[in-house]
């Protein structure tokens, strides 16, 4: 909308430097970059931008204009790169989502007991989730209004975090579902969800005894859930 | 779903992730062939959006300049010959982001249909755009306050960017004099006044319903009592501007009647005198026969309410909350807190659209979990059965 308005018909307002306007091309000629440098410098541009842009207006708001503006490209590079503005969010999505997919798992790995891997993986998800709530934005409310193949990159990218229920379902001989993870991390993102579309995802370290009680409970049980609940925000190596 | 799969599920995933401090949209250092003039645009627009991004977070008077070029990658010296001082970017920055809420508001005006329906549309567009981006409306209307004299200075001149709103060529008072100089600044402060109240107040994202009362003292002058209360009525609903809202509205019509239904069936099955176990149990039984045997229904209430826009989707947020609430009753009794039953329940919904989620989507009737699947996250058996 406002980046046509760069020709002509802009003499009558007064001269401004307007932002924010990056080159649009990386250099031609002898810039030393390889083919795959550029791509990957405007791929990764691009979903920076989408990402910034999806987490703090909103998809629906966000327009392709938005996205190349901010992340200097031309209209012709993007579509190089995506098929489209749904395409483009969910790349951006997946990239957000596995930066905390892995910062989760990391902590999960840092410790020896079930109960304390969960703890120190779930704090670190929400510290993640509060330190950058453009983020938190994007992975749960965002990608929920961004059409139906965003929609199924959710339900399938949600399923990399089963991996932390499941190792605590295998851990006895009990019979248990085999969809009790999945059914875990829905429950789970529920809560979190709402924290975040009512503006709280700073807070959210504040669940942290809420999410490990619902983690706890249905794989060791009720006295063991309530214990955690009684740690409340103790680390787990204290 | 066995391990290995997340496993390499992570690997794909984390593919591509970069780990670098710089921004990504940093030019690189040496022979980068770039002309200064786009230097010098690469670096104005990250300072900038560090700037917007900084502000965000803490408000401008906290936001030392180090913070944004750090943030912007750039040197204090570059920082500094593009900006006399701090408040000087924020000018840039303000003037910017105005013109993103006011352009499309003046184009949302422009038109051949009275004065009065501009007015109401442009209106719109105007608190739209604020409650859609609400770190505009903070630096806009409220960070401008206090940024110094010079943002001062500039915010004056600049709202009268919107004067063409009420000084249009056809338009009269109601006492009969055409374009009214002191009502027009009296609108725009009135306007502005408002804006700075509600924005201040944390409620930007209600903006748009505020629109049939704004416009009845915005056009009060130009139309009289009788007028302006037309305004307050047409538009009483709380204005939706989206522009597919007509679509919207009539899927929420079917949306509601699906929602009642499907909370009716849970609510009505778990009223029975039963131990709050097995009334969770039947609860859940209802739910899920409700997706059995209207699929259709089923789909609009959890697939389709999500794609259909804004308001489709808060609906579905209250259902669910609907929905929680039912189930916590019988866990208040199961839960060492209230707070805890709250959880649970929400937990049990979560857990329940994550499994149902695909079969409902694709009506696969025979692919919805078993009520017993979708209970385990609350654990209700007092110990180990089997």
């Amino acid at each position: 909308m406002a980046s046509e308005g760069r020709t002509e018909g802009d003499e009558a307002r007064p001269r401004r430097k307007l932002p924010p306007r990056r080159p649009d091309q990386l250099p031609r000629g002898r810039h030393g970059l390889s083919e795959e440098e550029i791509a990957e410098s405007q791929r990764s541009r691009v979903l920076t931008a989408m990402a910034e842009l999806a987490g703090t207006k909103g998809y629906h708001d966000t327009s392709i204009t938005d996205v190349i503006k901010r992340a200097g490209i031309t209209r012709k590079a993007f579509y190089k790169r995506f098929d489209d503005k749904e395409s483009c969010f969910i790349a951006a999505y997946h990239r957000e989502l596995a930066r905390l997919l892995t910062l989760t798992l990391e902590a999960f790995e840092t410790q020896d007991e079930w109960a304390d891997r969960v703890r120190a993986a779930l704090s670190a998800l929400l510290h993640a989730l509060a330190r950058e709530p453009t983020a938190a934005r994007l992975c749960f409310i965002e990608v929920m209004a961004a059409g139906p193949s965003a929609i199924a990159a959710r339900n399938e990218a949600m399923r990399g975090f089963t991996i932390i229920f499941d190792t605590g379902r295998l851990q006895d001989d009990r019979d248990r579902p085999p969809a009790l993870a999945l059914n875990m991390v829905g429950g789970m993102s529920e809560i979190v969800h709402r924290e975040i579309a009512a503006g709280k995802a700073e807070e959210l370290p504040g669940v942290l005894p809420d999410l490990m009680y619902t983690a706890v409970l249905p794989i060791l049980g009720p006295e063991a859930a309530e214990r955690e609940l009684e740690r409340g925000y103790r680390s787990p190596d204290a | 779903m066995p391990d290995h799969r997340s496993r390499a599920h992570r690997a794909a995933l984390v593919t591509g992730v970069s780990a670098g401090r710089t921004r990504p949209d940093q030019i690189r250092g040496g022979n980068h062939g770039l002309t200064p003039e786009q230097v010098a645009d690469s670096q104005q627009g990250r300072v900038l959006t560090a700037l917007r991004e900084e502000v965000a977070e803490r408000g401008f008077k906290e936001v030392p300049v180090a913070a944004v070029i750090r943030r912007a990658g750039v040197s204090r010296k570059t920082f500094y010959e593009h900006y006399a001082s701090k408040e000087d970017a924020f000018v840039a920055l303000y003037e910017h982001e105005l013109e993103r809420l006011f352009a499309p508001t003046l184009q949302a005006f422009a038109g051949t249909e009275a004065w009065v329906d501009r007015l109401r549309t442009a209106l719109g567009v105007l608190l739209g755009g604020l409650a859609n981006d609400p770190v505009a409306a903070r630096i806009c209307f409220i960070e401008v306050l206090a940024a110094g004299p010079k943002a001062l200075a500039r915010r004056s001149t600049a709202m009268a960017t919107l004067d063409p709103l009420f000084e249009a060529d056809n338009v009269t008072t109601a006492a009969g004099s055409s374009r009214p100089r002191a009502v027009t600044v009296g609108a725009i402060g009135y306007l502005s006044e408002v804006l700075n109240r509600e924005i201040a107040a944390g409620r930007v994202e209600q903006l748009p319903e505020l629109r049939a009362e704004l416009m009845y003292t915005l056009t009060l002058p130009f139309l009289g009592p009788r007028g302006a209360t037309r305004e307050l009525e047409m538009d009483g609903s709380g204005a939706d501007i989206a522009p597919d809202a007509a679509t919207e509205r009539s899927f929420l019509t079917a949306y509601g009647a699906a929602a009642a239904e499907m909370l009716g069936r849970v609510g009505g099955a778990m009223a029975a005198d039963e131990p709050p176990a097995e009334r969770v149990r039947m609860g859940m039984d209802a739910l899920l026969r409700f997706c059995a045997e209207d699929p259709d229904a089923a789909r609009v209430c959890v697939v389709e309410a999500l794609s259909v826009g804004p308001a489709a989707r808060a609906r579905r947020q209250e259902t669910t909350t609907r929905l929680a609430e039912l189930f916590e009753d019988p866990l208040r009794e199961l839960r060492p807190s209230e707070r805890i039953a709250r959880v649970s329940a929400l937990a049990l919904v979560g857990g329940f659209h994550e499994l149902a989620f695909d079969a409902i989507d694709r009506r696969a009737v025979d692919e919805l979990p078993s009520v017993e699947a979708v209970v385990a996250v609350a654990r209700l058996e007092p110990g180990p059965q089997a």
